[in-house]
């Protein structure tokens, strides 16, 4: 119950009240403007809840730093596949991302080793549309995700492996800003999440590295549990896009292409932390299904 | 209006030139590859995850004490070396390896001063010769008509099931009560999980083989406990008679072997104390390039011995120098004797 009480309050609360809070309830396609460059007779046509396939793929440059592998930054590059389904209603916005990895090939600045950081997962998002504000446009809400991050070292004839597999509950706000620059509407967009709580199982416990490979392996080995909190857990993801149509009047499909910067830090048992940083250069192509 | 949305603007560029940037402020500071970092990396991970100084009786703080001395931040790399390997050799651990590109630090007085007590040139010149059969890394030969003979070279090298099912159904298959000898001398391990696994196959009944207490914490005495049971396979299993042949060089994974059989009913271990190696390895990738692994883990068997010296043969037995000279393996003549 507390924790439905606490899902409510903080996820769910500011997008139900968010038209009490900020005033009005002209939340329709048209004033959103999101639709903005289709033609108004094309709209009328149009369903009133949009269903899309979203495939999101990109680059990635990361940097790590895992505690109970070592004390040193591992960078490299990485690229970023995902799948969902976006829905954007008058009122609000959902996503269910069905099918979500990243791969980050890293090595320390001493270059002797490598590690292969592989991460796969699903994600909701839920956001309440915001009254508009000039050319500015809010969404409150939030996000559940579950997901698996794997770090592989390959050292002395074995494969040693570091994961962690982390539920999580973010709330999160989204600003879009228009903007029209050379004839043409221009949308930005900036997305702040942060967890709240969670639930985190680490691999290994502590310091015996499970080991998989040529020299053997062992599955004697426990798992790190605990609740994530603020206090031990800060994720915050911050993106900054430019949104605009495949085309015609007649094109409901779109894109948006920007940067994705995610930061990542968790604090295990005996003070051993785990950090993951990624810059993510995405493009989004929406297609309508509906 | 103009000049407020270009105030805007440039809040937000300023904003994502901070967050996008300078990650690095809100992480810790990595550490430094000097040689007075990199000797106290190492003290300190050995110190927080090694797991036999109270059971070998090492005063680690006083070998801090010792060693720490005579670090100088000028040293070389070579000298830094060999000062750290010093300094780990006094775990007196075959698991503990410092590794740069210019050497691997290593602990092999387990059995050096032992008898060899394994020639496998006498095994395939006398036993194996060319008629044996490779089951994946088993290599297997009918000795004489109720005896079998596997050689296992290496516990890294996995056996599959279908491995193993030939094996068993080609021991159930043979008719009256043939029984195996199974060589793991001079196997210097791998995968504690795969002898496990072909410990499975003979038993049919599940066999508590001891406990394994991996470390949990930074104290040296910090250990989790995990029972380990050797549960009878779901398919093919031999129930017959089993001699197990070990020499000290039947190290790590395969000290666990051992361990996995002594505690099924109609296994007899014979040979040579096994070389011991009893903790599973933690790794850690030190600040100038180096790899350290250690010991993080230690077994106890059911009467609360620990393996890592090694695990004793119900019938202990070295190789005569006559024999050797014979060409005659005495270790694999009386596995004969005992199955007949």
């Amino acid at each position: 119950m507390v924790f439905l009480f606490i899902l409510f309050t903080v996820f769910m609360a500011p997008g139900v009240f968010a038209d009490q809070l900020l005033g009005g309830d002209d939340c329709t396609p048209a004033s959103i403007g999101d639709r903005g460059h289709l033609r108004a007779t094309y709209i009328a046509e149009l369903p009133e809840v949009l269903t899309y396939l979203k495939i999101d793929q990109g680059f990635s440059k990361g940097l790590l730093f895992d505690q109970k592998m070592s004390n040193l930054y591992y960078g490299g590059p990485g690229g970023i596949l995902s799948f969902a389904l976006h829905r954007r209603a008058p009122s609000h916005i959902s996503e269910w991302h069905f099918a979500r990895g990243t791969f980050q090939y890293s090595r320390p600045r001493h270059k002797n080793s490598l590690v292969y950081n592989f991460s796969g997962g699903v994600k909701y998002v839920h956001l309440r549309r915001l009254e508009p504000r000039g050319s500015f446009r809010f969404h409150v809400g939030g996000q559940a995700g579950l997901k698996g991050d794997f770090r592989i070292i390959p050292a002395m004839g074995n494969s040693f492996l570091f994961a962690n597999a982390l539920a999580s509950l973010q709330p999160r706000a989204d600003i879009s800003y228009a903007l029209f620059l050379f004839d043409r509407e221009w949308n930005f967009d900036f997305s702040l999440a942060a967890t709240l709580v969670g639930y985190n199982l680490g691999f290994p416990e502590y310091g015996s590295s499970y080991r998989i490979g040529q020299d053997g392996g062992s599955t004697l080995q426990n798992l790190e549990r605990f609740l994530t909190h603020p206090g031990n857990t800060a994720q915050i993801s911050s993106g900054l896009f430019y949104r605009h149509s495949f085309g015609g009047e007649h094109n409901p499909n779109w894109f948006r292409i920007g940067y994705h910067w995610d930061y990542f830090r968790l604090d295990g048992r005996e003070e051993l932390r785990l950090y993951n940083v990624r810059h993510q250069f995405v493009l989004e192509l929406y297609f309508l299904l509906n | 209006m103009k000049q407020k949305k270009n105030i805007l603007i440039g809040f937000w560029a300023l904003l994502a030139a901070v967050l996008f940037s300078c990650e690095k402020l809100f992480i810790e500071e990595e550490a430094a590859d000097d040689p007075v970092t990199v000797f106290d990396e190492i003290w300190t991970f050995a110190d927080r995850h090694y797991s036999f100084f109270q059971e070998k009786g090492v005063d680690w703080d006083s070998i801090y004490d010792e060693y720490r001395a005579k670090v100088r931040p000028d040293m070389g790399q070579v000298e830094l070396f060999d000062l750290c390997a010093a300094m780990l050799y006094e775990l007196r651990d075959g698991h503990v390896n410092l590794v740069s590109p210019f050497d691997r630090s290593r602990y092999w007085e387990w059995f050096l001063d032992s008898p060899e007590n394994f020639y496998y040139s006498i095994v395939q010149r006398h036993y194996l010769q060319d008629r044996q059969r490779y089951l994946g890394p088993l290599q297997l030969v009918r000795l004489q008509s109720d005896v079998y003979y596997v050689y296992y070279g290496s516990f890294a090298e996995s056996v599959s099931e279908n491995n193993l099912n030939t094996l068993i159904n080609t021991l159930n298959s043979a008719g009256g009560r043939p029984g195996l000898i199974f060589d793991v001398r001079n196997n210097g391990g791998g995968s504690p999980d795969n002898a496990r696994d072909i410990a499975a196959r003979f038993t049919n009944e599940k066999r508590f083989a001891g406990t394994n207490y991996i470390k949990s914490g930074p104290g040296h005495e910090d250990f989790i406990a995990d029972e380990v049971y050797i549960n009878p396979h779901d398919g093919p299993r031999f129930d017959g008679e089993v001699v197990v042949l070990t020499n000290r060089r039947s190290y790590s994974a395969t000290t666990y072997f051992a361990q996995y059989m002594k505690v099924l009913p109609k296994v007899t271990l014979l040979g040579d104390t096994t070389g011991g190696g009893g903790g599973i390895p933690a790794f850690r990738d030190l600040p100038n390039g180096w790899m350290l692994r250690l010991s993080s883990s230690r077994f106890l068997d059911p009467e609360g011995n620990s393996i890592e010296p090694g695990v004793k043969p119900h019938i202990a037995l070295d190789l005569s120098p006559e024999s050797i000279n014979e060409g005659r393996d005495d270790m694999i003549e009386k596995a004969i004797e005992i199955i007949r």
